[in-house]
């Protein structure tokens, strides 16, 4: 069960070209895009030349590179030189890079054609892709509902066999909210691991690059090739070791951790899906062990305060000075910022960026802030010294819902708690991975979540491999619109 | 309780402006939020050391690299003159 692999057997085996099978993505995306809004920018030149250069190595007999001629997508907050890097943001809706990001080149170096850019909530800002400038993403299991965000063009594109596989970022769940809406594998690296160099900042302390595929293993080959260390990244010190030699491991001895408070408030198909998927896990050999984690009740709060506030600074560069459009008519220099940021911001980024400025103003900096930031310690600490002290990784719902109809009418804080149980690994820089494990009365795809200790990427991933297996991939998305394998 | 007028005062430092009917529906909202946000203050915590999030280590060799092409990154301004942005056009309006 790998895309990835499958498609390099085609290539080398001359079954198909690399041009041909960019072409059929191409042709995909030109006649699917219009309905899902996954792609803001699609890069056909750049694409075919990449497979151009991999079908005259072919040709010459070369062997592949691990992701070599599979056809890809990013997320449109990672800059391409050269190409339309938008945030889905007004502010950045012509910006065009002068540089790569760092996963970028990576993925260029291994020949793999970028098919385009995703949609995305604008500046990252949201959990259903719905304040996207370019609107929102639609979820290919049910077109009247959301893929979910902030990675949801990146999800749609992937579930609706545009692009084989897709990076996207995450901040508070940006990768796995979207994975779960969509059927799809999502993680997040432990923080430090991948590069975050050229990727738009939002909350720097908390952003993350990772894979969106359709199984563990293409999120292990992808995951594999993009976590080198960067010495333009002072944060990045990359991955010890290759996590898919890794895969097929023996849970045997594997303590797997169950707290209850991830469970509270979770809609009943999601619970009864991610206790099934326990059982699994436990008739595979890991060992069920209860644990609980009372400081949950604060990781909405905490992460909502310290994720604005570096938000408030992150975006204070958008000035209309040196990237996008700027006010026109204005009184000086000062008003004609203003002006230009009013006009260029959706109302969430003007939210996070009012409410980051506040709890990081003078009167309020200790009771918000600080207080946040301590909180943040004393998370990871019991983490630490509590919870990875009885078990090896902890399983939990990875949305408490499935993916809502468009135009849902929640308030600000209705939509942040959506993100109750994927905020924690962010604040405590742990990975984090999502898998489907199951579906909702309404057939919608549900996912579950392991978090991992520092660093043990090849862990988590090896738990729900060995599930996907012991599944026969039942939960996986394989929704033939785009090309057919 | 965040007041209409703290609000303009954290809109000039956020440099926004936002008109009436901005200001008074996010006001709202942030009124909300602070008040979900507030239950961090229950939360009795000793300062702990701090955490590193970083080895640091992991710092570059200082070397000096080419710079940026400046003609490039103009490209991406509203508005630009003589290899420079600018920032405010005098007599405007």
């Amino acid at each position: 069960m790998s895309k990835i692999a499958d498609i390099q057997k085609l290539l080398t085996s001359g079954a198909i070209s690399c041009r041909e099978l960019t072409l059929s993505y191409l042709d995909a995306i030109e006649k699917q895009n219009s309905i899902l809004n996954a792609f803001i920018t699609v890069t056909p030149e750049t694409a075919l030349l990449t497979a151009d250069a991999v079908d005259k190595k072919l040709k010459a007999g070369e062997a592949l590179l691990p992701l070599e001629g599979v056809p890809m997508a990013l997320k449109d907050n990672l800059s391409t030189a050269g190409i339309k890097t938008t945030c889905a943001s007004r502010a950045l809706s012509n910006y065009i890079p002068i540089y790569d990001a760092f996963v970028w080149s990576l993925l260029y170096r291994q020949n793999a054609p970028l098919l385009g850019k995703c949609n995305m909530d604008e500046f990252a800002m949201g959990s259903t892709c719905e304040t996207s400038f370019f609107g929102g993403a639609k979820n290919p299991h049910d077109l009247t509902r959301v893929a979910g965000g902030s990675s949801g063009g990146s999800a749609s594109a992937v579930a609706s066999n545009l692009a084989p596989y897709a990076l996207g970022s995450d901040t508070g769940g940006s990768i796995r909210g979207p994975a779960s809406f969509c059927g799809l594998v999502g993680l997040k690296p432990t923080y430090g691991t991948v590069s975050r160099n050229g990727a738009v900042a939002y909350a720097s302390s908390l952003d993350q690059i990772g894979p969106i595929t359709t199984c563990i293993q293409d999120a292990a080959a992808v995951f594999d090739v993009i976590s080198e260390r960067d010495e333009n990244d002072m944060t990045c010190v990359g991955a010890s070791e290759k996590t898919l030699p890794l895969l097929g491991r023996p849970l045997n001895g594997t303590k797997i951790g169950i707290a209850d408070e991830f469970f509270e408030d979770v809609n009943p198909d999601v619970c009864q899906a991610v206790q099934n998927a326990s059982r699994t896990l436990q008739k595979l050999g890991a060992e069920l062990v209860p644990v609980s984690f009372p400081m949950l009740k604060y990781a909405l709060p905490v992460y909502y305060i310290l994720a604005d506030a570096e938000a408030s600074s992150n975006l204070g560069r958008f000035d209309g000075i040196r990237y996008g459009p700027a006010a026109d008519s204005y009184d000086d220099i000062n008003d004609m910022i203003c002006k230009t940021r009013d006009m260029v911001f959706g109302k969430e980024v003007k939210r996070r960026i009012l409410l980051g400025t506040y709890v990081l103003s003078a009167g309020y900096f200790d009771a918000y802030y600080k207080k946040a930031q301590m909180i943040r310690e004393a998370m990871t600490r019991q983490m630490k010294n509590d919870i990875f002290k009885k078990c090896d990784m902890l399983l939990t719902p990875t949305d408490p819902v499935t993916a809502m109809p468009f135009g849902t009418n929640m308030s600000p804080v209705e939509t942040y708690q959506k993100d109750i149980c994927t905020v924690t690994a962010n604040i405590t820089g742990l990975p984090a991975l999502s898998a489907p494990c199951g579906y909702d009365g309404a057939n919608l795809p549900i996912g579950m979540q392991l978090i991992g200790k520092p660093f043990c990427e090849a862990d988590i991933l090896n738990a729900f491999y060995l599930f996907e297996k012991e599944t026969d991939g039942t939960f996986l998305t394989n929704l033939e619109m785009g090309y057919r394998l | 309780m965040i007041t209409a007028e703290d609000l303009k005062k954290i809109a000039a430092l956020s440099m926004l402006s936002l008109d009436d009917a901005e200001l008074y529906a996010l006001n709202n909202d942030l009124n909300d939020i602070v008040a979900f946000a507030d239950i961090i203050s229950e939360f009795q915590v000793e300062e702990p050391d701090p955490i590193l999030p970083f080895p640091l280590d992991t710092l570059r060799e200082d070397n000096v690299y080419p710079s940026a092409p400046c003609a490039e990154i103009l490209k991406n301004a509203a508005r630009s003159e003589d290899g420079f942005f600018v920032a405010e056009v005098r007599g405007n309006e």
